[in-house]
């Protein structure tokens, strides 16, 4: 059993083991607090889960069942009964009874006033005069007359804004605690925004804000320009994109992005869960975090972007007069024992004494940089082969079916006989595009 | 090509309907428009890097939005929809866009909707906007429901109607879900279907078709909720024009955990999407295993402590000759009420982050400590610091780099006795970053200030300068950019429900040591926003 496998496993038979845990009672993850003292379990407003709010809750008219709030909810303790559960609007000053039903259950129905704040605190309280905590569930509340889809647009406006302004913990604090790719990868790939691009300035044009329950889309272009710190260049780029938004706590928070990337441009791999099909074989500007280099490439059909879904890698291959080793890019695998003769049958390129083949309709080109520093395939300039190999040579691919990859000869060892061991390592951009 | 025309039908078809529907007994039409009038200009040797389109150039934006009853009564219609004119470039390329076209038509168990739609299964099958047709009934409440819908992927408008050659890809698909949900618990069944048509635009990436079934659940019991999502693609690639297609197949399956206790907060998910699984309207990462835990305990009122656990490697069917390993650990603390001031918080993290090939081409580590401190003071004055330091290292090549980031900020914020709401903001921030592997450290600073004066009654008044200079290692790069702007906003009562906006910015940018590179842009914009409401009546 591999090490993910074993790991897999044991997530499943933790959370078998959560659910076959009785709900009621027995509840073992209450850790931390005594047998007699009640907690508040469920909160909602309407269908808007506050359990865990902290600060702030903003609702909207769409959240209103004709005007009305119902509050739902349950109240647990694990030894005794719960008698009683109250709420206050006005932080404690005044409380209001909330009709309790069995198990813990309670609702209570109340209209507020919009545009008002209401300081909202609920406790619970046992048979024996135990109260919960009331510091649990204690934040404000408000109904806002604001159109949840223009309330969205400023949330995006203010994102863009503190990301121009390099402030990352007010980036971040927009951002949801559901967001759908890797949140700590965002982070990273903000992190590295600001390190390695100065005077970000992004000129957005919203085409249109959908909305599907409690999910909000933002359509729009942009005109973006950068400038790299590593080389000084200013590079612009223009291109369609989506992000997403929920309501979560005191406002709306990014909880999805597209590729073409406004955010984070190193992180495609790990943040981006979508291309938007319109921006498909547009120029972007990419960031490559191991180098901080900014460059332009071409976005890919699908999420990766154009330097992120490059595939590395390094082989020694067996040159002779016959047989013959061929290489294929598309895995970096190898194949012994070719026939020197004719048509090789599999591989991108083959290698025959100190001399490189390339498979028909491969193309390629000696260039100058060095396999490191090589970022970028050029445009033209391919020919057919065949080359003469020696170390230190880089060479560019162009592939049929349209990709591109990089090979670099570490080392040539004679080993006799017009036999040689050609040690390469190579770059293989799947998406079509010429960056690395 | 049948389906093709017909969606390329399918606005005219719309707006048709909508006027129809305009003649029936509505309850309200509302229609707002946006309009700016803009004087770019754009000046010095390094003007082509700028953005901004030179001259004088307008930006249209109309939204028509209807409501009412249709067929008698017995249902309910929405009509909404969204024009754009511009005479450039910069704000797009179609000098007249449809933005938006969208029909509803719906009761209490049944929806209706033709042209723009949020198309939504699940996570990883589908959530994406489309162009086309869907239908929804309710089976008893609004958590349970069959839905179904079909059309194009098309982001624009123009891709319909008018077929234009910068169009890069064109992809018609759709999709059913039928939920049951319950007090405790959800089910989703959902199958996706997606294909690019035949064309030569897609002849630098690849063409797909696929079918992609998928399982959504979520459990709630009391403050636990588990939930869930496994997913399966079959999908045909085809690499180019002539190639022959591929067939690709791939899962992927994510588990979430998410546990509110009395002091800790819990969240977990693990996820494994195999290299091969391609969603063409959902998301997911490809080739990834991934483990993910937070935990945040509270102490007490004023200490919480937090700690992260992320692991995440690729090359899951071993299809590549090196897997790479990504784990970051993360551990803080938060104290509120610091020094037993009511508004001081203080917050301090550690994290680490290792990044290991198994060919051993790379290995690198990254430590990061951050630490905000935030106030109050006298009332009216907020303040903030946050310090961070990086320090990078690579085991390979036994080299490493330090960065460090600072960031100060003040804040003002005085209601007057006439209600004047005044606010000033003032940010000075550094950046010392430091690379692998390259010697030397980039500088860059900042500095901010804002103003703003709001009346309370829509007048509001706004000025900014803000300075970035840059001292960087790469030759000839050096630069600094300052920028000025000033806004007037109001709403005059000659404009019904509106507001007019004026604003003036100037930016500056210079190339230290290439003035060949120094340019200037002057911008004023006009800004004139009004809505009509009305009910309309037969």
């Amino acid at each position: 059993m591999t090490r993910s496998s074993r790991m897999l496993a044991s997530v499943w038979l933790l959370f078998i083991t959560l659910l076959l845990a009785p709900a009621a009672q027995a509840a073992w993850w209450e850790f931390g607090r005594s047998d007699s003292e009640p907690v508040v379990t469920d909160l909602k407003f309407n269908r808007v889960d506050v359990a865990r709010a902290e600060d702030k809750v903003v609702l909207t008219r769409e959240d209103l069942d004709s005007g009305v709030i119902t509050l739902r909810g349950r109240a647990e303790v694990r030894r005794g009964l719960i008698g009683l559960v109250e709420l206050s609007l006005d932080g404690g000053q005044k409380w209001i009874k909330a009709s309790l039903g069995e198990r813990g259950a309670f609702t209570h129905e109340m209209r507020l006033d919009m545009e008002r704040e209401y300081n909202f605190r609920i406790r619970a309280t046992t048979t024996t005069g135990q109260k919960s905590d009331e510091e649990d569930h204690s934040f404000l509340v408000k109904i806002t007359a604001a159109n949840p889809q223009e309330e969205v647009r400023q949330a995006f406006l203010q994102l863009l804004q503190a990301y121009m302004q390099e402030s990352r913990s007010t980036f971040m604090r927009l951002v949801s605690n559901d967001f759908e790719g890797n949140e700590a990868a965002l982070e990273d790939a903000i992190t590295d925004d600001f390190r390695y691009l100065d005077n970000i300035r992004i000129e957005p044009q919203i085409s249109r804000v959908a909305q599907f329950d409690k999910s909000y889309e933002v359509y729009f272009t942009f005109n973006r320009q950068v400038q790299s710190v590593r080389s000084g260049q200013t590079l612009r780029d223009s291109a369609a994109s989506t992000v997403g938004f929920v309501r979560e706590g005191d406002g709306f928070k990014l909880s999805r992005l597209a590729a073409p990337l406004i955010f984070g441009l190193s992180g495609a791999s790990e943040i981006a869960t979508s291309v938007t099909g319109q921006s498909v074989g547009t120029t972007i500007i990419t960031l490559d975090p191991n180098t901080g280099t900014a460059a332009t490439g071409t976005q890919g059909a699908l999420p990766g972007g154009s330097s992120a879904s490059v595939e590395t890698g390094s082989a020694t291959l067996f040159a002779s007069n016959n047989p013959c080793t061929a290489f294929e890019f598309d895995g970096g695998n190898t194949y012994p024992g070719q026939n020197c003769l004719g048509a090789f049958p599999e591989g991108d390129l083959r290698v025959e004494s100190n001399l490189m083949f390339l498979q028909t309709g491969n193309q390629a080109q000696l260039l100058g940089s060095s396999f490191d520093t090589t970022n970028q395939a050029p445009a033209s300039g391919y020919g057919s082969g065949p080359f003469g190999i020696s170390a230190g040579q880089v060479y560019a691919f162009q592939l049929l079916g349209g990709k591109y990859a990089i090979l670099g000869i570490t080392s040539v060892t004679d080993l006799g006989g017009g036999t040689f061991n050609i040690g390469i390592r190579y770059k293989y951009q799947p998406d079509g595009s010429r960056n690395f | 090509m049948f389906a093709y025309s017909v969606s390329r039908a399918l606005p005219f078809s719309l707006l048709t309907l909508g006027l129809v529907c305009l003649s029936a007994r509505a309850d309200e039409l509302n229609v707002s428009n946006r309009t700016d009038l803009l004087s770019q200009n754009v000046s010095g040797p390094g003007k082509a890097s700028s953005f901004y389109d030179s001259g004088i150039h307008v930006l249209h934006e109309t939204d028509v939005r209807w409501t009412g009853m249709a067929f008698d009564g017995k249902w309910n219609s929405l009509f909404n929809s969204s024009l754009r004119y511009t005479d450039s470039n910069q704000f797009d390329p179609e000098r007249l866009s449809l933005q938006k076209l969208e029909w509803r038509l719906f009761d209490a168990h049944t929806q209706l909707n033709l042209g723009d739609y949020f198309a939504n299964l699940s996570p990883y099958s589908m959530t994406k906007g489309i162009k086309g047709l869907a239908f929804q009934r309710n089976l008893g409440d609004d958590q349970n429901y069959v839905r179904a819908f079909y059309g194009s992927f098309d982001g624009q408008w123009a891709f319909l109607y008018k077929d234009p050659t910068r169009e890069p890809m064109n992809t018609l698909g759709g999709g059913v879900r039928l939920q049951r949900a319950g007090e405790k618990f959800r089910l989703g069944l959902n199958l996706a279907e997606a294909h690019d048509q035949d064309g030569d635009r897609y002849a630098s990436f690849p063409a797909y078709a696929q079918i992609l079934p998928a399982v959504d659940w979520e459990y709630r019991e009391s403050a636990l909720v588990v939930s869930g999502e496994h997913a399966y693609s079959d999908t045909d690639e085809i690499s180019a024009v002539g190639v022959a297609a591929v067939n690709k197949t791939g899962s992927a399956h994510k588990l979430t955990l998410r546990a509110a206790l009395k002091n800790l907060n819990l969240d977990g998910h693990a996820e494994r999407v195999a290299p091969d699984f391609i969603s063409r309207g959902g998301g997911a990462t490809a080739d990834r295993l991934r483990y993910y835990l937070k935990a945040d305990y509270k102490l007490d009122r004023n200490w919480r402590l937090f700690a992260i656990y992320d692991d995440y490697e690729d090359n899951l069917d071993n299809q590549k000759t090196a897997t790479t390993e990504v784990t970051t650990w993360e551990t803080g603390f938060k104290r509120a009420r610091a020094f037993s001031r009511r508004h001081m918080n203080i917050a301090l993290s550690w994290r680490n982050k290792q990044k290991e090939v198994t060919d051993g081409s790379s290995d690198q580590t990254t430590n990061r400590i951050k630490f905000k401190i935030n106030d109050r003071v006298a009332e009216h004055y907020d303040w903030y610091a946050e310090i961070e330091q990086i320090l990078d290292e690579d085991h390979l090549t036994a080299s490493d780099a330090d960065s460090k980031l600072f960031d100060l900020g003040l804040n003002y914020r005085r209601r007057l006795q006439n209600n004047w709401d005044i606010r000033a903001d003032l940010n000075i921030g550094r950046q010392e970053t430091g690379t692998l592997n390259v010697s030397g450290t980039d500088i860059s600073d900042r500095i901010r200030l804002g103003l703003t004066a709001d009346k309370g009654n829509g007048t509001v008044f706004g000025a900014s300068l803000e300075r970035n200079t840059a001292d960087l290692v790469a030759a000839l790069a050096d630069n600094h950019h300052n920028r000025a702007s000033l806004y007037w906003q109001s709403k005059p009562a000659w404009i019904k429900d509106g507001s007019m906006k004026l604003e003036y910015a100037d930016y500056i940018h210079t190339f230290t040591q290439n003035a060949a590179n120094d340019y200037r842009e002057k911008i004023v914009k006009l800004s004139l926003q009004w809505n009509f409401q009305k009910e309309a009546k037969k």
